[in-house]
């Protein structure tokens, strides 16, 4: 009877599911897009229900030794008492060990506090430092400092190692406690840095140029972080720059009005800055495609199973520029969202990628929101480039990245300069990357004005 | 209805694009959880009464619940949707029940593996494979970093560590040149941060450190290599405890079988019994050879290299063998105490119906490798049957631990404390013999301490 019910309720959230993926849940995405769903959802229920007898007998393996295991330590372990928290706290380290099984960094489980702090940053407005982290091997390190943020005032770069993090009293501002954060998951650096504005905390970080750690003092400070960033980069001829932060739900929004923002002032090329833009929402990712690409695959989202579904562009979606010079800054830590959007101008022949190569995430994650207030965030697909390349990096023994391996190659390959302050966009003088777009942008002008 | 309830919250469900990062204090690459919002989650769980007949009310995610039933949610959820084909083996239990075990912080609170499980029995029953010792991983704080040390707990007489010198006590901090990861080495770093030096030097100790780890073999990897039963042999780097230097030595692997306990009677009359273990025979085969032994002047009972072991329920109980053997040695009640939080299990003392009891003078050897069970036997023959104690101080390991099978593997685990037959803890400095003596392990001939025994029994040079 009870196997019944979670049987009807699994199509509902298959449909549901169906709905935000396939659909975009928006008006924007016309009917071509209609009977796609249909058959696919139902496909995919009856997937679910056919796995659910042989999923629900195996299920018994983990969660009844962990509690046979709990049965055992609440009956003869001396050394804590093992009491409902303390069950908590270690059912939940039994869920992080059945995932970390699986070997997939992007894969993990988020306790309730984790999800909490998850969903208040979805808010819109932070209390912290301001620096975009990712997990690096047995390390966490520093993607970027958001600019003006405590993180970047202080001088914590690109690159940069965690180390270790200081804990201060909130009220004397005392230094109480070190904490060395190699091995730890990126939940638990992230909850020792995060805290209320005005407190301080101290990071300190591991830099290659550096001799020693450097330790930095930081007061936390309530951030609201500009989604794009958009000025005329050039003004004879007319290029404009849109950077692109993050593919959040504004995402698309922010760079539509951007770009009517340089149109209205006789923008004639455009830059799309996806540098150090660490991704976000799939159908984000697609609407923003959606802006550079005509008709066709954005991107080709492979399903367990080997399922393939091509999300399309939207033809009807007001373009960008319409097929005025497109360059698009990438370099390594353009990651997941920013490799489909920056695929589909490439295999689209839209635009020039100029830069590094991507940071090669071409996997999707779904985060399933749980009862008790925690969540799992799940790797469920993989895509890829609308001409079918696989961009994902292979994984060293340590679970690092070997970069290279994977990611998407610009068109027209250029180093950063040493002397680039590191993420600051606006340091046009040092930005090597940046002259090459520019130059590569004039002469398309050039070329299209002989014409 | 609470599962009704827990599945509609997965209609929250979106989809997002990993962007694998997270930024501190601003956003986790600001997902945006359509389906998460309070009002979202309402509406979720209304299209779920309409098809479940189920009531919601409230937000959801803060319904109390088993954190096994999200466990189980979770465990559906990879296997139905995860990218790659999961295959429902063992290894999601073992992970889970390993790292849920690993976060109490305490060493001999662990899992094992089904094969982990078999080395480990074979040892309780005398059998060691590769260096022939018995093991243990122990917290040891040393110049303010906490570390886990791999520990040699006891060699087993004559098995290769034993023949090539490894002693109780000793430290394996490299195997064949490699590092037994034992701390974090940056943690170095950290203490050295604060020293001025030139920042060349410096900058050589981060490459040192980091060197040191990534060639360093973790120590659930080092009691892998130091148990397993290939042949080939490995060269130990060892810190002795009072000895400043490293001590190098080349360990065969190989089967070792080591009898529980050996009888003989020598020239002088006294007895000589060593007891290597408290397994299911030891018992037995004390009472044979009190019984054989008929009149002695006195018993040398030697307790060297006793690891002691986890207790388990049934006949494999370290701690019935022993109250078994104590009671063949004349030992009278209380012989010792489990404590667990205001709780105390005696340890009774227990002749057998018709089974012998010895009657005459002892002396019982210990030494570093004496540890656990053995520790309290010795304790109890020193203060309920006058014994002697000869050697070196005991390994001081009060921690009373046990093995509980389970469905798939087993698991260690801290029951309580081990009290003395004086009532007290047995000290972490170990047992201080009355008689001190060096030593190490047993001796097959030539053995100064049993020498030494059988003299503080005879009264020649004893101080008795």
């Amino acid at each position: 009877m009870k196997r019944n019910d979670r049987s009807f309720l699994r199509m509902a959230v298959f449909v549901v599911v169906l709905g935000l993926v396939f659909g975009f849940a928006g008006p924007s995405f016309g009917p071509v897009q209609a009977p796609r769903i249909k058959r696919d959802g139902v496909r995919l229920i009856e997937r679910a229900i056919g796995v659910q007898p042989a999923g629900a007998q195996a299920a018994s393996g983990p969660v009844a030794l962990t509690s046979e295991a709990l049965a055992v330590l609440k009956r003869d372990y001396s050394r804590a008492v093992i009491d409902e928290a303390k069950v908590r706290d270690l059912t939940y380290a039994a869920i992080q060990g059945m995932l970390s099984t699986l070997n997939d960094p992007f894969t993990g489980f988020l306790d309730p506090d984790d999800w909490r702090s998850m969903q208040d940053t979805t808010q819109g407005s932070f209390e912290g430092i301001g620096a975009v982290l990712e997990p690096y091997g047995r390390d966490v390190r520093v993607v970027r400092p958001l600019p003006g943020s405590p993180a970047f005032q202080v001088g914590i770069k690109a690159g940069d190692i965690i180390f270790s993090v200081g804990t201060h009293d909130d009220q004397t501002g005392k230094l109480i406690k070190t904490t060395p954060t190699l091995g730890k998951n990126i939940n638990e650096v992230v909850k020792l840095i995060k805290g209320p504005r005005g407190t301080k905390v101290t990071v300190t970080v591991m830099r290659l140029s550096a001799p020693k750690p450097i330790p930095f003092v930081i007061v936390r400070k309530h951030i609201e972080p500009p989604v794009v960033n958009v000025w005329m980069e050039d003004n004879e001829p007319k290029i404009g720059r849109i950077v692109l932060n993050e593919f959040n739900e504004r995402a698309d929004d922010q760079l539509w009005k951007a770009w009517t923002d340089l149109k209205k002032q006789g923008a004639r090329a455009l830059i799309l800055d996806l540098r150090y833009n660490p991704g976000g929402l799939l159908d984000m990712a697609v609407r923003v495609g959606s802006r550079f690409v005509d008709r066709g695959a954005v991107v080709i989202v492979q399903e367990k199973n080997g399922v393939r579904h091509t999300l399309q562009a939207n033809p009807r979606l007001p373009k960008i520029g319409d097929g005025i010079p497109l360059a698009v800054l990438i370099n390594e830590s353009s990651a997941s969202a920013s490799e489909i959007v920056a695929g589909a101008i490439k295999d689209h022949g839209r635009g020039k990628l100029i830069g590094q190569h991507t940071f090669g995430k071409g996997l999707v994650q779904t985060l399933f929101p749980l009862s008790d207030g925690s969540a799992l965030r799940l790797t469920t697909a993989k895509y890829f480039t609308p001409n079918g390349r696989d961009i994902n990096n292979k994984y060293d023994e340590e679970k690092r990245p070997i970069f290279g391996s994977g990611g998407i190659m610009p068109d027209v390959e250029v180093e950063q300069s040493p002397d680039w302050v590191d993420q600051q966009f606006e340091d046009k003088a040092h930005d090597t990357q940046l002259k090459k777009a520019l130059e590569v942008l004039r002469s398309d002008l050039q070329i299209a004005a002989r014409r | 209805m609470a599962k009704i309830m827990r599945t509609s919250a997965r209609i929250g469900i979106l989809l997002a694009l990993s962007a694998l990062s997270v930024t501190v204090g601003v956003t986790l690459g600001k997902w945006v959880f359509r389906g998460s919002s309070p009002l979202a989650g309402a509406t979720a769980a209304s299209e779920a009464r309409a098809g479940g007949g189920a009531a919601a009310s409230g937000p959801i995610w803060l319904e109390p619940s088993d954190p096994l039933d999200t466990m189980r949610d979770v465990l559906e959820t990879m296997q139905n949707e995860y990218v790659d084909k999961v295959e429902a083996d063992g290894k999601f239990a073992a992970g889970a029940v390993r790292t849920m075990l690993y976060t109490l912080d305490d060493p001999r609170t662990r899992y094992w593996t089904a094969e982990q499980l078999k080395l480990l029995e074979q040892q309780l029953d005398g059998k060691y494979s590769g260096i022939g010792a018995v093991l243990a991983v122990v917290k040891v704080k040393q110049d303010d970093i906490e570390q886990r040390r791999v520990t040699v707990v006891a060699p087993a007489l004559g098995g290769p560590a034993d023949l090539a010198g490894v002693r109780a006590g000793d430290y394996v901090t490299e195997i064949d040149g490699r590092w037994v990861i034992a701390y974090d080495p940056r943690l170095d770093l950290n203490r050295l941060a604060l020293r001025t030096m030139p920042d060349k030097e410096y900058r050589q100790i981060i490459k040192d450190a980091t060197k040191k780890l990534q060639d360093g073999v973790s120590w659930p990897r080092a009691l892998e290599q130091l148990t397993q039963a290939t042949g080939k042999a490995i060269t130990l780097t060892l810190a002795r405890p009072g000895s400043s230097a490293p001590i190098k030595v080349k360990v065969e692997r190989a089967d070792v079988q080591v009898a529980p306990v050996a009888f003989s009677k020598l020239p002088s009359g006294i007895g000589y019994l060593r007891v290597t273990q408290f397994g299911r025979v030891t018992a037995g085969e004390v009472q044979n050879a009190v019984r054989s032994a008929g009149r002695l002047a006195g018993l040398v009972v030697d307790l060297r290299d006793n690891a002691g072991g986890p207790d388990e329920a049934g006949p494999k109980s370290v701690v019935r063998s022993a109250s078994a053997v104590l009671g063949a040695l004349g030992v009278t009640d209380p012989a010792g105490q489990i404590a667990k939080g205001s709780k105390r299990t005696p340890i009774v003392a227990s002749p057998e119906d018709g089974a012998p009891q010895l009657k005459g003078k002892l002396a019982v050897l210990v030494n570093r490798g004496t540890a656990g069970i053995a520790e309290v036997v010795a304790a109890a023959l020193e203060t309920r049957a006058g014994a002697k104690l000869v050697g070196s101080n005991t390994q001081g390991d009060s921690s009373y631990h046990k093995l509980v099978r389970l469905s798939q593997g087993a698991m260690t685990l801290t029951a309580g404390t081990y009290m003395t037959a004086a009532g007290k803890p047995v000290p972490a400095t170990g047992l201080k013999p009355a008689v001190a003596v060096a030593t190490g392990g047993p001796r097959l001939d030539k053995d100064a301490a049993v020498a030494k025994a059988v003299s503080v029994l005879t009264g020649a040079g004893g101080r008795s």
